[in-house]
């Protein structure tokens, strides 16, 4: 429909500042950091362009009413049971409800070319990324750089974007493997430029990511949609069903499939250690967590969580946890 | 190459052979596991379902009979219809019956006029399952009723004459019409005969706006099913590696949610399931679907194909 | 930090001003921090930028892709 999604989630510490005096204090640091930054919004220019939010998790919900932003958010309701047919039926409800919103906008009519063009433009992207990954994990490729390219996922035109990350491959392809070393896995709470605080005390305690479930990283979007009816209606289903059933997002009530991919990833790549990462006030991230670690440690694998929010101020007690963690 | 394209290619040397060759000399028997009607003169084989509800080598046959050679080649036609059943199972559906691929160009021809596929609520698409077994049920106990508990004659054959829609469709490609006319012999044949036409008429445009609609009432898929256990044919699935995707699901021309639904048992292969490897071709975790004969896997999911298969696949649409 | 809410509240555009540039210096600071890694390339510069642009504070605004298409926001979280 010639329009591109922007991802406003944010990293940022200062920005928080600004909306710290009328939102909770416990409130999830990434959304205080996105309302903050809903502050420099130029009202003008921006009535007619909607945002669209997801409704994740409880904070997101709330979001609109906390940061009063201008035009209201377009809230897609998730489902939180993804395994049914009831949740996948609304979802998909859901989905043509934004078409609607999107054709209202720009005028414009969503056709099955335009749709299937778009799949594989996605699908393509999805190649190039695995790449990518399959780069980190032979320890090419540094965890730190890793998430530099996965977190600028859906910020440029994805065509541009696939083409600089196949790019940056190229380059990084011919450089030496890093020696064999501490490779941990990385589960938890997203993280987003610049906070990239909890990897770079990873590698100071000399370690490195060699994975991830982390959706601004790895699981940024969980791979091109594959069809099997090619008509309009097709292709809208398999793509609602592919964002919505593919999610192992701990806000899902069924969502005992994510330990599988944690523990696939594990078991191939010879990792050893789970480093699970909980942004203060994360709530799902939180609660999966006490699921997840009896299950990881039955099986052998060490399991440290961290809970931090985007402060420095704890770095250095976060640091010795860390060393502690490595030399296991 | 993709295993779409071998299939594809499979389902039509078989449809060939199985629909003319009989006029090269071709001959398969009479006891195959797949809908190749003996009503198609000059077919290459005979679908089985026919000769277990017949007299000469099935149910249908007299207790007399049953003491003579008669006997014995029935046990024969029996014995190399579980053999065949033993040692393809399901690959019968997917690649080779005639029928299906009959099918098959009508989901294509759909596809190609974009027609969405008709959708079945999950409940009904679980009701449904009970047909086929009803349906079997019906073909084996009317032979044995005219054979044993005096049921009229011209009850004969009950499934290939009153349901079976291959049998007024699949003599067209040989250009033979009759199948398509009322028998006004007795209340029976007439019967029979309406319910045949109306079930094929009914038929055609179901299987045009769903995949493989008649498959989900085919008896024979039943009794393929019974035997997958000791079948060499496997169909299993890494529970622990499944990420839950639902592409499976997605892609399965039968709508089977058990592939995706399978949390603990490695073996896969559902009653509805066809073998196509759909499935197993969209799934994107490395070895997580595998097809297996004996000890040789002879095909395993893997993202790099699902990546290289979907690109290639769009580029044509 | 209430009257944060009014808008032409001249000493929330004064605020808004210094936040501006902490988040500027923020920003500059994880970016130079990268470059800095001995693994460093060029090539990662398009990345980073990226990272920075959306960040920047004018970015909510419409803005025109490199490929000549409006950009549309969407909350994402």
């Amino acid at each position: 429909m010639g329009l591109h999604p922007l991802r406003l989630g944010s990293g940022c510490f200062c920005v928080g500042r600004l909306s710290a005096s009328h939102s909770p204090v416990l409130m999830c640091p990434l959304l205080k950091a996105t309302m903050g930054l809903l502050q420099f919004q130029a009202p003008t220019q921006n009535d007619t362009m909607p945002w669209v939010v997801p409704t994740t998790c409880d904070w997101v919900v709330k979001f609109q009413e906390l940061a009063n932003t201008q035009p209201e958010a377009y809230f897609l309701e998730l489902p939180h049971l993804h395994r049914g047919e009831k949740g996948q039926q609304r979802w998909l409800e859901e989905i043509y409800g934004l078409v609607r919103l999107l054709e209202n906008q720009t005028g414009r009519k969503l056709n099955r070319k335009t749709l299937l063009s778009s799949v594989q433009i996605f699908m393509h992207a999805w190649k190039v990324f695995g790449r990518l990954i399959e780069l980190r994990r032979k320890r090419v490729l540094a965890g730190v750089w890793f998430m530099v390219a996965a977190n600028s996922f859906l910020l440029d035109s994805i065509e541009i974007w696939t083409e600089r990350v196949h790019q940056m491959l190229e380059t990084v392809a011919t450089h030496p493997p890093a020696p064999e070393g501490n490779g941990v896995f990385l589960a938890g709470s997203p993280i987003i430029f610049p906070n990239f605080k909890l990897l770079h005390l990873i590698e100071t305690a000399g370690m490195d990511v060699y994975g991830d479930d982390l959706c601004t990283s790895e699981r940024i979007w969980p791979g091109a949609v594959c069809y099997e009816e090619p008509s309009y209606r097709g292709i809208m289903r398999a793509l609602a069903e592919r964002y919505h059933k593919a999610c192992i997002c701990p806000t899902f009530a069924d969502n005992e499939r994510r330990i599988n991919s944690i523990l696939n990833t594990l078991q191939q790549h010879h990792i050893r250690g789970v480093v699970y990462h909980v942004l203060k006030g994360c709530h799902p991230f939180d609660i999966e967590s006490f699921n997840l670690e009896p299950r990881l440690k039955s099986r052998g694998y060490h399991f440290l969580k961290i809970e931090t929010d985007y402060v420095q101020e704890d770095s250095q007690n976060i640091l010795t946890r860390l060393e502690a963690f490595g030399r296991i | 190459m993709m295993v779409t394209k071998l299939r594809l290619i499979t389902q039509h040397v078989m449809f060939f052979a199985l629909t003319y060759g009989g006029r090269f000399g071709i001959r398969f028997g009479h006891s195959l596991p797949c809908f190749s009607c003996p009503y198609v003169s000059g077919c290459g084989g005979s679908c089985y379902l026919m000769a277990l509800q017949g007299n000469w080598w099935g149910l249908q046959m007299s207790t007399t009979d049953m003491m003579t050679a008669m006997g014995l080649e029935s046990l024969a036609h029996l014995g190399i219809f579980i053999l065949l059943v033993i040692l393809l199972n399901k690959f019968w559906c997917g690649w080779i019956c005639p029928f299906g691929v009959v099918q098959d160009w009508l989901t294509y021809l759909r596809r190609r006029l974009a027609i969405h596929e008709a959708q079945f609520r999950w409940l009904t698409r679980d009701r449904l399952k009970t047909v086929k077994w009803i349906l079997l049920a019906y073909l084996l106990i009317v032979p044995l009723l005219i054979a044993h508990a005096g049921g009229h004659y011209d009850l004969h054959l009950p499934f290939c004459r009153s349901i079976c829609p291959a049998k007024p469709l699949m003599p067209l490609f040989v250009g033979n019409v009759r199948h398509l006319a009322l028998d006004f012999t007795n209340a029976v044949t007439l019967l029979f005969t309406i319910l045949s036409v109306t079930i094929a008429g009914g038929m055609l445009v179901g299987m045009f706006f769903k995949e493989r609609f008649f498959c989900l009432f085919c008896p024979m898929l039943v009794l393929i099913h019974i035997f997958r256990k000791i079948s060499p044919v496997r169909f299993e699935k890494n529970v622990d590696g499944c990420i839950g995707c639902g592409n499976c699901q997605c892609m399965c021309p039968m709508d089977i949610r058990a592939v995706h639904e399978q949390k603990t048992d490695k073996n896969v292969l559902s009653e509805d399931c066809l073998l196509c490897m759909n499935c197993t071709e969209a799934c994107p975790g490395d070895e997580v679907l595998s097809i297996r004969f004996f000890k040789w896997r002879l095909f395993a999911s893997s993202r790099n194909y699902v990546a290289r298969r979907f690109a290639q696949r769009q580029r044509l649409s | 930090m209430n009257e944060i809410a009014v808008k032409s509240n001249p000493r929330r555009q004064r605020l808004l001003q210094r936040v501006r540039m902490e988040i500027h210096a923020e920003l500059e600071a994880a970016r130079l921090q990268l470059q800095q890694r001995a693994d460093y390339h060029p090539t990662w510069d398009y990345f980073l930028n990226l990272l920075m642009r959306p960040l920047a504070p004018d970015r909510l605004q419409a803005e025109v892709g490199p490929s000549g298409e409006t950009f549309m926001q969407f909350g994402t979280v």
